[in-house]
């Protein structure tokens, strides 16, 4: 080799140095295959391979025994130990092998202790002395109901304007005040919203969305961070309606984790999901360009989280999130589900599919038991609503004529709270753009025209419930005699408004008054306030482009905002954006405009009163309208002492600034009175006061009395 | 509140003014016909016939014997109030802006524009009213020139504590006071960047407001000449006066009167704004006339005001009970806040 050139045999030669490596297979240390198995009968040798072939045949019912490492079972002295290592084919077998034979009675005095080998070695590292645990120090959690007590029984709201995002007391009273306006935030240079907002269910948190790493929870009496939940390109965040769970959710179809469910007591991701539950929504979506997978939907007392899937839905358990009984429940031909807000029962509805009839089913949940099925024929497509607390569902049924050239919409109105489910129907000729449950209540409101393309619309009310009036007493209907006041569940027609502009209605959370508006780019945003128990307008009013409408929480404010969206098209509000604020009789109490308007969203709050509580206010109201009447004028009061503070000194200042100026008025008298030749113009007997009578006729009149004859 | 329209001039008011116990209501218009008024029914009393030019500016004296009226025709007059009769005439160089009487009625001030080669003058006679006007000296006691390079013209002139200065106003938007006898400028402010229309005074003399065509008006101490609150408006202001019983203000004003035609009433601006004296904010106006609003008087006893405009008219506005019954809007501070 040295007689070679070096230069030759440099570019075969690695600089780097040689690795020898040899690549063993890995020896495997994992023993999930082997189940230890005690308690077994302490035997002589002799008997040992009759056992282990009586132990063997056990096993193997649960599954393939490992040929490589045969059961063995270690002696003791001349006898057993009592115990033996069973090795299995694979790993889910010894699994199931502790779960089927654990406990098992061998014989007589033998019951059996079966457990995996990997969990004993685990028992290793137990120490033998019991150390207790230290607690850790207690580090009191933000109050997240502190807003709840606010004194002024105001409600709050967010909004979102330029750079800002600000949330507002607002009582109707005075002009709406910043609670916080993330100054914290600011301070230490940072935004605390770039994105969306959004409320958790009962107002405890707030969260905000930053799209590139995820969200931030808020909340306390003074907005601090509670919760932070990674998520990268998240598009949308929902929270369980007991907010004890949150949802995030990226559209990114190839992720893995696209969905993710967070516990948010601990902070912890339980569950992540890929964007579709199966290829075929995915397809489906491609096709139209749009991402809108099947939605997760929690059930509305945070036990349940279910989606839909291809003729299933999925429904997991809170908070372990394993499947519901191990299986999905089969729902042929599901086109969409959706929980009972007031209990864990299913709605769905399956289109027409060969001879079998369209279904609207309703199923309990966990016992899977269906309520209620309702076959329907010549089916376009069901749109389903929920009463907001469960009593009633309401299908809105496009159907079409069997010549399918005309269709026309039909009412299936389910009594989900009555025996048997009754359902009524009600037919409507009209085209119906838009129907709404009254919450709390019994009645729905619609909107309805005679074709699609009219611009004028006709809003009907109906009530699922009928009052007996007093003429109709005594009239026997299924044998029962009818009495005034009694309310009957039978579908009636309230009134009709016709001829209105209204693409949307917004019945206030107290029930009653609704608001009927129209939104969008073509309308005028004109808004009706509308008093369906006294069947009156209360107001007409307008709201010019306005993009959404929204009732506080206790039904006492309207906000009617122009919202841009947060990307792009501004130059098309501009002009209009802001909100305003209205009490439910249409009195419009507050106006703001800003150049960059995003959002405007209520701080949700739940009924904290229990029913008794309720009723004790209501029998009292008397009582509690005094004090908070008082309550109001001595906070009013207070409030105006403290903002005219600067201006009660000015006056001070300024009428002692008088008062000097007088004084050197006063001084100059005498040679003032001397200057006017001894007439002293400030002696007030100088003066004589004198009343004057005037008479001044306003109006003459010349009638001629009855001549003398 | 219905007011009085009193119509009687023929061209735009340029003046009105209540006298001193408040019965009697003057007015002064471009129409060369100076008018006195009941303040009280608005009935026209009588006018005073002489006059061959606008007449600028009246002033009657305390008893309300006799009226000065000041004149482009280069001339202010001496009136018997009740008579109408003239009691003499003082001839000037160029057309009279100003006038005033001196406390005590035994002298006046006046003052006079530029006009060809005579130069802007301000000029003090003397008048003992309980001798024979004929042997009154025709000649002012003291003349003060002003300068003609600066081209300014006087506005308005009052004479100050007890006849010891004399307070001129400049369209400039400067204030001068002067010594009645040998005629130096004793001080000199510059409220307002441009031209001071008027200038008025509370009833005791002690404080005063000022008018400005660059749209405010400014509130002063007479004795120490600080600015104490400034009232900011939309329009140029022509004149503002300072209510004797309560802590208000009225301010009367629109678009110049040359570009009024161009506009609609409602958008010239022509009400009259009622301001809070103290706390500067607007709690009111009045409307009614369909120009500028050229003055405004308010009557001693405080219920009543008269405000005249380019129009012509004159409105006589009776405040209504609701007015008469206002409160301050701060309420008084709680006791403990007082201690």
């Amino acid at each position: 080799m040295s007689n070679l050139p070096s230069d030759d045999h440099s570019d075969y030669m690695s600089d780097g140095e040689v690795q020898y490596e040899v690549k063993h297979p890995k020896l495997n240390e994992n023993f999930s295959t082997t189940v230890i198995i005690a308690n077994l009968p302490q035997v002589l040798e002799s008997k040992v391979s009759k056992l282990t072939a009586v132990l063997g045949k056990l096993a193997g019912k649960v599954g393939a025994l490992s040929t490589a490492t045969p059961p063995l079972m270690p002696m003791n002295g001349d006898k057993t130990h009592g115990f033996a290592f069973i090795t299995f084919q694979s790993s889910a077998d010894a699994t199931k092998c502790v779960e089927a034979i654990n406990n098992y009675q061998f014989d007589k005095s033998h019951k059996l202790s079966v457990h995996g080998y990997d969990d004993v070695c685990g028992l290793r590292t137990v120490q033998d002395t019991y150390v207790e645990k230290q607690a850790k120090p207690y580090v009191p959690q933000a109050d997240t109901g502190a807003w709840l007590r606010d004194p002024g029984q105001r409600d709050a709201f967010c909004i979102r304007q330029g750079h800002e995002t600000e949330v507002h007391w607002a009582d109707g009273l005075r002009d709406p005040v910043i609670d916080y306006d993330g100054s914290r935030e600011k301070a230490a240079g940072i935004q605390w919203c770039k994105d969306r907002m959004e409320w958790s269910p009962k107002g405890s948190f707030m969260a905000t969305i930053i799209k590139q790493k995820g969200v931030i929870l808020w909340g306390g009496e003074s907005y601090e961070k509670l919760g932070r939940f990674a998520h990268a390109d998240v598009d949308h965040v929902s929270f369980s309606p007991c907010e004890g769970y949150i949802m995030t959710v990226s559209n990114k179809p190839d992720a893995l984790d696209a969905v993710k469910i967070h516990d948010i007591k601990t902070g912890k991701t339980i569950r992540a999901f890929k964007l579709y539950p199966s290829d075929k929504f995915r397809q489906e979506d491609e096709e139209r360009g749009e991402i809108n997978p099947p939605a997760f939907s929690w059930s509305y007392n945070d036990d349940y989280i279910a989606r839909m899937g291809e003729d299933l839905i999925t429904i997991y358990e809170l908070p372990s999130m394993k499947l519901l009984e191990k299986k999905s429940l089969l729902a042929d031909g599901i086109k969409e589900f959706q929980w009972s807000p007031g209990a864990n029962t299913l709605a769905y509805w399956s289109p027409e599919k060969g001879n079998s009839p369209a279904q609207v089913n309703l199923v309990s949940v966990p016992s899977r038991k269906l309520l209620r099925s309702k076959n329907l024929f010549q089916v376009n497509s069901v749109l389903m609503s929920w009463q907001d607390a469960g009593r009633f569902l309401g299908c809105k049924v496009l159907r079409h004529t069997k010549s399918k050239k005309t269709v026309y919409n039909n009412f299936e109105l389910f009594r989900v709270m009555e025996e048997g489910v009754p359902v009524e129907m009600l037919d409507v000729k009209d085209a119906v753009f838009n129907f709404r449950w009254e919450p709390n209540g019994t009645r729905f409101a619609m909107v309805h025209a005679e074709n699609a393309g009219a611009t004028r619309m006709n809003v009907s009310f109906y009530d699922m419930n009928k009052t007996v009036m007093a003429d109709e007493a005594g009239i026997k209907k299924k044998g029962k005699k009818l009495t005034e006041g009694q309310v009957l569940p039978e579908l009636n027609l309230v009134t009709t408004l016709s001829d209105r502009q209204c693409s949307s209605l917004f019945w206030s959370p107290a029930g009653g008054v609704i608001v009927l508006a129209s939104l969008g780019d073509s309308s005028s945003g004109s808004l009706e306030f509308y008093d369906v128990n006294q069947t009156i307008t209360l107001a007409m009013r307008e709201h010019y482009r306005a993009t959404d409408v929204s009732w506080d929480p206790s039904g006492r404010m309207l906000s009617t905002s122009v919202c841009q969206p947060l990307s792009g098209a501004y130059f098309k509000f501009q002009m209009d954006n802001g909100y305003m604020l209205w009490s439910f009789q249409g009195k419009q109490l507050f106006v703001a405009a800003y150049e960059n308007f995003y959002q405007f969203k209520w701080r949700p709050r739940s009924v904290v009163l229990s029913k008794e509580q309720i009723k004790d206010v209501e029998t009292n109201i008397k009582k509690y309208e005094r004090e908070f009447d008082r309550a109001d004028k001595e906070r009013a009061r207070a409030l105006y002492l403290e903002e005219t503070k600067g201006k009660r000194l000015q006056r001070k200042t300024f009428r002692d600034r008088v008062a000097d100026l007088r004084a050197v008025y006063k001084d100059q008298r005498q040679q003032r009175t001397q200057m006017n030749g001894g007439y002293d113009s400030e002696d007030d007997n100088n003066f004589t006061t004198t009343t004057v009578k005037m008479t001044e006729i306003i109006d003459t009149k010349e009638t001629v009395i009855d001549e003398f004859p | 509140m219905r007011p009085i329209l009193l119509k009687g001039h023929e061209r735009s008011i340029t003046y009105v003014n209540y006298n001193y116990d408040g019965d009697l209501l003057f007015t002064a218009s471009k129409d060369n016909v100076p008018t006195v008024w009941s303040a009280t029914t608005g009935e026209r009393i009588g006018t005073y016939n002489g006059h061959q030019g606008a007449v600028w500016d009246i002033d009657c004296n305390k008893f309300s014997t006799h009226l000065l009226t000041a004149s482009a025709d280069a001339t202010c007059k001496m009136w018997n109030v009740e008579s109408g009769e003239e009691v003499q005439t003082f001839k000037h160089r160029g057309p009279v802006r100003g006038v005033a009487w001196g406390e005590g009625s035994q002298c006046f001030a006046t003052i006079s524009d530029p006009f060809m080669d005579a130069v802007a003058m301000i000029s003090i006679y003397d008048c003992p009213l309980d001798s024979n006007p004929e042997t009154w000296s025709p000649a002012p006691r003291l003349e003060i020139e002003l300068p003609k390079e600066n081209a300014v013209k006087a506005t308005n002139v009052v004479f100050l504590n007890l006849n010891e200065a004399l307070f001129v106003t400049f369209d400039d938007g400067s204030i001068r006071l002067y010594d009645v006898v040998n005629g130096k400028v004793l001080n000199m402010i510059t409220p307002h960047t441009k031209k001071i229309g008027r200038v008025s005074f509370n009833r005791e003399k002690t404080l005063f407001i000022t008018s400005s065509v660059d749209t405010t008006a400014k509130l002063y101490d007479v004795v120490k000449l600080e600015h104490l609150k400034t009232y900011k408006t939309d329009r140029p202001v022509n004149d503002a006066v300072i209510s004797p019983n309560k802590e208000h203000i009225l301010l009367g004003g629109g678009q110049d009167a040359m570009s009024v035609t161009t506009t609609s009433g409602k958008a010239g601006k022509f009400e009259t704004k009622f301001f809070h004296l103290v706390y500067e904010t607007e709690f009111g106006v009045v409307k009614g006339h369909f120009g500028p609003i050229n003055a405004l008087a308010i009557n001693p006893d405080g219920r009543s005001y008269a405000s005249g405009a380019e129009d012509g008219y004159i409105r006589l506005h009776f405040f209504d009970q609701e007015y008469v019954n206002m409160k301050d809007p701060v309420p008084d501070a709680p006791t403990e806040e007082a201690n």
